[in-house]
């Protein structure tokens, strides 16, 4: 494989930056390679892509040593035709970097910056939006657009010049799942069919980790990996524990059970063993060897080397699990063979291996049930029931039942670091001159009766929507974009007016003057934790609120402490808020939000942009937090397996799909986890 | 804003462009009362016939903020005029706190010439065909049409992101009361101007990026569609140029002259009158032309 880019000893720092953002990154990018960068948020992803096309240090400024080189001349000496000739580049962000007012204008863009000669435009302009499917929509503006449309817009406008190399950071970020999944399939045709060279930065890598030829990862600015796919697997698996984070949810699921397959080199067939807990139990002969991705090596009783096969797709994992099923020739432990895998069969949840040796027959139930282990009786923060560790399962139903005893609001407490436990502190709070008058379970909070709401009247989006919070409920709230469930989640928070409908607080009727006090009801978490930010110090965002609650000036010094030392700002107590990290600013704006005690909270997809660390650290606020409900609008279904203990499906403002997440995923394509297709 | 598709996009940019401009221009040649108010009614009416005047009171609302603030705080701190009206004490530095009624009608004449602005950006965000305008300047000056795609997204990224800010700030009981007073229309208009900035500033940052990673600016440019401007509209040009001209003779005749210091002097308003007649006569021409044309 030609090289395409290579970069040497990069160290980039931005203006006014007391740190570099890359430190000594040394790499180089095959001819139609498709490299996937991993890393956590602020790690150097998004500045290395822009040191690929020259925007640091061009457009950013700051300083720069080292040598970046595109098809073997130095970026420095390339004018900024050149490298945008040949290299794409699309950020997160569609509604930004669309610019004109018509899709067939945003498609030529790129050419005419170019000078391409018109001839040479028009014949693009049919291969692309061919491609893409945009010849219905050529002449629509822009903003009549979906999300989703908007994102392959922008896509195919990047592409229409024919570039040689793709650069993208976080392009399905903002997606939902059938539209993410459109435009990662677009890319991997490309990078197939036309061979473009694809670096892609991306934190669901459920879709994509499998088709990396490379993988970069970053950590604080250094590339601490650079290599194959297998390689990186490989590492996780036996050296880098940490590094398991940044692998798909059901390679994780897969290490974390244990379970996967040894295959033995050397021999002309593939000798697979199942492995059980961390240890061969039964190595057995393939016969169709149709599993694909294979990984890690480790040595068994006979000898000889063996790789254990992690998978990377549901396919792999069924190809597992179908291999396990099979009547298939093996050997046992000792590599003897003799031994036959009689049967699998997979029951609600609960995989029975049968085994047939020599001693006789044993079934070992694989339970795909959480077992409470000690750990977990730590707290709910540390493997809540619903939550999809790495070693366990998806769990089943009569184990979210349990959550509802589970919940915060019944036990758990986990250690602070002022001595006084995290849930204490929080109810405290929540609960001061706040008498509860939801105690029982499913007891319904908010409803909302026959509701028809949006901007315009005459083109509402919600359409004649009934549905109610209940007591306990966290919800999952899904859909494609623009189904509505912003607006939905606006209406239960009284942002906007219904134009027909009730809305109904404990059972009773909502009266006008019910929303003037609503925010002490009712929290509201937007997207844009920006939002929320009025002042000049993390303190007084906070205090500005605890003020309005009339909170004693003693008692309010007492509350912003706990509130700062629960969601970990207190050390930036008296920093700019804008100062913060992109999670240290959601935890505040969360922070702004719970100071004013409400009953029911809606999060408007709080996981955007955030990566898995930041993920687990959210997860295992939300599961402390003392509300009544919690209703969380996301696209990220993996986030809301774990979290969830009801799923609602939102299509043009109407739900059609509502319930237990086993019961929602288990009928939904769109909508259902990876380790949850394992075992459909 | 920018989904609101009107006639006026379908006629040559420059051509639009060249008539909102002579309006905000003249807007500043002369200080008669009489003109500064004919002139915002005619583009008042040129808005509502096209529709848009409802659209504009969103931001006339944020508009009269600022022109209150200027209200206040410029005859309070200014020292000018013979008529007075008020004399308050006097403060370190800043001299006499006063008003004269010089200073309270300069500070009138100012806002409307905010007013006649407010209503041009408007009709130049309805009318003007930015991406044409884009195309037409990007040959000559690629770097002042980055500015200017930056500065023409911000405005409707920014009634989005008002939007947004507005509904947040509801959610935390931040909204005002139903009568509120002008101090309390401040304090409010405060706490969404924080935010608003800085997402606002965010925004036009990325957009930028954008730009220059599409290499937009990086050399000479081809163009898809053509964007000649067609004969019809040469000849609207031809008259536009023409009214300019007319506006700067009636100028120089001391049509729509009006002295506010030291004393106010309003030398002719009957002239004034009749030079606005026939003003608003000149006005109508190409809003009747290219429209019917258009219409057609």
């Amino acid at each position: 494989m030609s090289e395409f880019i290579r970069i040497e000893n990069l160290t980039y720092q931005y203006p006014e930056a007391s740190e570099p953002a890359l430190t000594d990154v040394t790499a180089e990018i095959g001819r139609g390679e498709f490299v996937l960068l991993l890393g956590n948020s602020g790690s150097g992803k998004s500045t290395f892509l822009r040191a690929l096309n020259g925007l640091v240090p061009r457009f950013y400024g700051g300083t720069i040593r080292g040598e970046v080189e595109l098809e073997g001349r130095s970026l420095s000496g390339l004018s900024q035709q050149e490298i945008v000739s040949r290299l794409g580049f699309l950020n997160q962000d569609p509604e930004r970097q669309l610019l004109l007012a018509t899709v067939e204008r945003e498609l030529v863009f790129g050419m005419e910056n170019l000078g391409n000669p018109l001839a040479e435009m028009k014949s693009r302009l049919a291969e692309i939006s061919q491609l893409f499917g945009l010849g219905p929509i050529l002449q629509e503006k822009i903003v009549t657009l979906s999300g989703g449309q908007k994102q392959r817009v922008a896509l195919a406008s990047v592409l229409a010049p024919f570039p040689q190399g793709l650069l993208l950071d976080e392009p399905t970020s903002q997606l939902d799942p059938i539209h993410a999944e459109e435009v990662l399939h677009a890319l991997r045709r490309l990078n197939e069919d036309w061979g473009l060279t694809v670096v892609l930065s991306e934190h669901r890598v459920e879709r994509c980790f499998h088709v990396a030829d490379r993988i970069l990862l970053f950590e604080a600015g250094r590339l601490v990996y650079n290599g194959s796919r297998d390689g990186f697997v490989q590492r996780a698996q036996e050296e880098k524990k940490e590094w398991q984070a940044f692998l798909p949810p059901v390679a994780r699921y897969a290490l974390g059970q244990g379970w996967g397959e040894q295959v033995v080199e050397g021999g002309r067939n593939s000798v697979v063993a199942r492995v059980e807990g961390g240890s061969v139990a039964t190595v057995a002969r393939v016969e169709d060897g149709s599993a694909s991705a294979v990984q890690g090596t480790t040595t068994v009783a006979d000898g000889k080397s063996h790789r254990q096969k992690i998978p990377l797709t549901v396919k792999d994992a069924r190809a597992i699990l179908r291999a396990g099923g099979k009547q298939w020739s093996g050997v046992d432990e000792t590599g003897k063979t003799g031994s036959a895998v009689k049967k699998e069969s997979i029951t609600s949840g609960n995989i029975v291996v049968t085994k047939a040796g020599a001693t006789g027959e044993k079934s070992v139930t694989h339970r795909l049930v959480t077992k409470q282990s000690g750990a977990d009786q730590e707290g709910p923060s540390e493997a809540h029931p619903n939550r999809i560790q790495p070693n366990q399962a998806p769990p089943n139903q009569a184990q979210r039942n349990q959550t509802q005893s589970n919940h915060p609001n019944h036990n758990h407490a986990t250690p602070s670091p002022t001595g006084q436990t995290f849930w204490s502190k929080l109810t405290s709070l929540f609960t001061k001159n706040k008498p509860d008058h939801t105690s029982q379970p499913n007891q319904p909070i908010l409803t909302i009766t026959k509701a028809q709401a949006g901007y315009d009247p005459h083109q509402p989006i919600i359409r004649d929507l009934t549905y109610t919070l209940h007591q306990h409920d966290r919800i999952a709230l899904f859909g494609e974009n623009g189904a509505g469930k912003s607006t939905l989640a606006k209406l239960l928070a009284g942002v906007i007016t219904p134009t027909t409908g009730t809305l109904m607080w404990n059972n009773e009727p909502i009266r006008p003057d019910f929303w003037q006090q609503a925010w002490r009801r009712i929290g509201y978490l937007s997207q844009n934790p920006n939002d929320y930010f009025l002042h000049d110090t993390v303190e007084a965002e906070i205090l500005f609120t605890l003020t309005r609650l009339d909170v004693p000036k003693e008692q309010q010094e007492i509350e912003l402490v706990s509130l700062l030392d629960t969601f970990g700002l207190l050390a930036y107590r008296y920093r700019h808020p804008h100062d913060l990290s992109g999670g240290e600013r959601q935890r505040l704006a969360l922070a702004i939000v719970l100071a004013g005690k409400p009953d029911v909270l809606l999060l408007d997809e709080p996981t955007r942009g955030l990566d898995l660390a930041q993920k687990e650290n959210l997860c295992r606020l939300l599961h402390t937090l003392p509300m009544k409900a919690v209703l969380m609008i996301t696209h990220d279904v993996e986030f809301a397996a774990t979290y969830a203990n009801r799923v609602t499906v939102l299509f043009q403002g109407q739900v059609v799909a509502d319930g237990e997440p086993d019961e929602v995923f288990g009928q939904s394509f769109a909508y259902m986890p990876q380790v949850h297709k394992v075992f459909r | 804003m920018t989904n609101v598709e009107t006639r006026w996009q379908k006629v040559h940019p420059g051509v639009v462009l060249a008539l909102i401009l002579t309006h905000v221009i003249t807007a500043f040649l002369w200080d008669s009362p009489v003109l500064l108010v004919g002139q915002l009614v005619f583009l008042a009416v040129w808005l509502q016939i096209e529709g848009c005047l409802r659209r504009v009171l969103p931001f006339l609302g944020m508009g009269l903020v600022f022109m209150g603030m200027f209200f206040l705080v410029g005859p309070l701190f200014s020292s000018n005029g013979v008529t007075f009206l008020w004399k308050g004490p006097l403060v370190p530095v800043i001299g006499r706190l006063d008003l004269t009624l010089e200073e309270v009608v300069y500070a009138a004449l100012s806002n409307l010439r905010l007013l006649v602005m407010l209503f041009g950006t408007m009709a130049y965000q309805w009318f003007v065909d930015h991406d044409r305008f884009l195309f037409q300047f990007a040959r000559i000056a690629p770097r002042f049409v980055i500015t200017s795609v930056m500065a023409i997204r911000l405005f409707p990224f920014l009634a989005g992101e008002l939007q947004r800010i507005t509904e947040v700030a509801r959610t935390r009981g931040i909204y005002p009361s139903a009568n509120p007073t002008f101090k309390e229309r401040i304090a409010y208009g405060q706490f969404l101007l924080k935010p608003l900035l800085l997402s606002s500033l965010e925004g036009s940052w990325m957009t930028a990026e954008s730009l220059y990673a599409r290499g937009f600016g990086s050399g000479r440019r081809s163009f898809y569609r053509s964007v000649e401007m067609l004969d019809h509209e040469k000849l609207v040009l031809f008259v536009i140029v023409g009214i300019f001209g007319l506006t700067m003779f009636g100028w120089g005749l001391d049509f729509g002259r009006f002295a506010t210091y030291p004393q106010l002097i309003w030398y002719d308003w009957v002239g004034d009158l009749m030079f606005l007649a026939v003003l608003a006569a000149v006005w109508s021409i190409p809003l009747m032309w290219l429209g019917r044309r258009n219409t057609d």
